[in-house]
């Protein structure tokens, strides 16, 4: 691997270095060293790095001292961002690590759960595995071991590792810490009562969609595009030094991601342009057209209009095919997963706004591991 | 393991609940950089003061501070 010596003295390509390679410096051993799962910590790592009196050591501490005195922070005006109508809005004041305080309000605490507080002890508590899965953990070895830090991790246990890590960045700032905002314990539990095994797809949603680090992949984005430095000629690529294909790695990520967001984007619009949103709430959906005459067809309205749906985006699009065939039911199994996802995308899209597309990036930025798939 | 529709209404009702207006007020900020690569402009836009803000600086910003949307907006 490389070491940041071997990298140029450039601002970019050394932030872009440190991101990509913190987990090879202290950060790793001290994440493995407190038992907890690196790939989950990897967002958290770099946050780490850079807030105060956290008990950095080693190149973590480097890497803080550095960011923190490269860090401007701008002076937090007002608290009037949101409409409120249905929030519990308690004023609160943010801090910025470097100590200056900073007029502001929480954000987040527009839940109605959100109203009591709750001890951080329940962050330590939540992120302890359950006992069924520890069970299976101690009784058994070898290849089954090393599936214990990827994803079979129960959710509650992505929920607890967030929770102490976000914990430390709200410290810092003198902010409420998500169990007291976005994450508190009744939000958990409905999380928890969604499903076995469907909970971390969700848990992972809630958390990252919207934090910082995604909306920073979209500035990368943004700057990528500027920059067009994807547009590199494949036949000068064999002369990359180590940190210029560092550079092209990182640029082609901002590429594929780029590629994903527009993708959703017409995957959207496909859905709106072949009547899908009917079809997007439970209430439209199982209302008939006409209550005086009810449909004499059989089944479930809903799952009807969800097939009529996935119908007519089949016929737009591949007139020619022949439903008997079976070319038909391969195209029929894609067009419904694509309706699908248009149907979950509009969802969001009804209840958040237009840009929520663009705070649900399938990666955020380098060296971190937050992102949300299409696995939704 | 992907969730079913009813499952998915529900978790987007867990969602408007605990950050729906979080939510929407960052996909406001958001929406003309959104435009912006799906539409085209790219040139004109920009999240943050790239000249102040670095990309270390945006991951210190715990998830719903106005202090992260105050960088956003004050550049839109």
């Amino acid at each position: 691997m490389l070491s940041l010596d071997e990298l140029p003295n450039s601002l970019d390509v050394g932030s872009l270095a440190r991101s990509l390679f913190s987990v090879d410096t202290g950060i790793q051993s001290s994440s493995s060293a407190a038992g907890i799962d690196p790939i989950l910590l990897t967002c958290s790592s770099t946050q780490q790095q850079a807030t105060p009196d956290l008990g950095q050591t080693g190149a973590g501490t480097d890497v803080s001292r550095e960011a923190q005195n490269g860090s401007q922070y701008s002076p937090i005006l007002n608290d009037l961002f949101f409409d409120n109508e249905e929030t519990n809005v308690e004023p609160a004041a943010d801090h910025s690590p470097n100590g200056n305080i900073q007029i502001a309000s929480s954000i987040v605490a527009d839940g109605e759960e959100a109203g009591g507080c709750h001890p951080v002890g329940i962050a330590v508590q939540s992120g302890k595995p359950t006992g069924k899965r520890t069970d299976i953990h101690q009784g058994i070895s070898g290849q089954r071991k090393k599936l214990r830090g990827c994803e079979t991790q129960p959710s509650v246990d992505v929920i607890g590792t967030y929770l102490i890590e976000e914990e430390r960045k709200c410290q810092a700032w003198g902010h409420r810490t998500p169990q007291d905002t976005f994450l508190t314990p009744p939000i958990q539990q409905a999380i928890q009562n969604l499903g076995k095994g469907k909970t971390e797809v969700l848990a992972k949603i809630l958390i990252h969609i919207g934090s910082p680090c995604l909306i920073g992949g979209l500035q990368d984005i943004l700057e990528s595009c500027k920059t067009q430095e994807r547009c590199m000629a494949p036949e000068t690529m064999n002369t990359f030094s180590r940190a210029e294909r560092i550079s092209l790695i990182a640029s082609l990520s901002h590429t594929m991601s780029l590629c994903q967001l527009r993708r959703r984007y017409h995957v959207l619009q496909l859905f709106k342009d072949c009547g899908g949103p009917s079809t997007s709430t439970w209430g439209i959906a199982m209302t008939p057209s006409n209550p005086a005459h009810p449909s004499t067809k059989r089944g479930n309205p809903f799952n009807r209009s969800v097939a009529d749906v996935t119908a007519r985006m089949i016929q737009e699009t591949f007139p020619d095919v022949e439903s008997s065939t079976d070319e038909y039911t391969t195209k029929y199994r894609w067009i419904s997963y694509l309706r699908r996802l248009g149907q979950r995308l509009h969802m969001l899209e009804t209840r958040f706004g237009e840009g929520v597309l663009g705070l649900m990036l399938d990666q955020g930025l380098a060296g971190t591991d937050v992102g949300i798939t299409d696995k939704m | 393991m992907i969730p079913n529709d009813s499952e998915y209404t529900e978790f987007v009702d867990i969602l408007h609940k605990s950050q729906g207006n979080l939510l929407r007020g960052l996909s406001r900020a958001v929406l003309p950089a959104v435009q912006a690569l799906t539409l085209g402009g790219v040139h004109e836009q920009r999240l943050f003061d790239t000249e102040r803000i670095t990309v270390d600086d945006i991951t210190k910003y715990p998830k719903g501070s106005l202090a992260f949307l105050e960088l956003i907006n004050e550049v839109v």
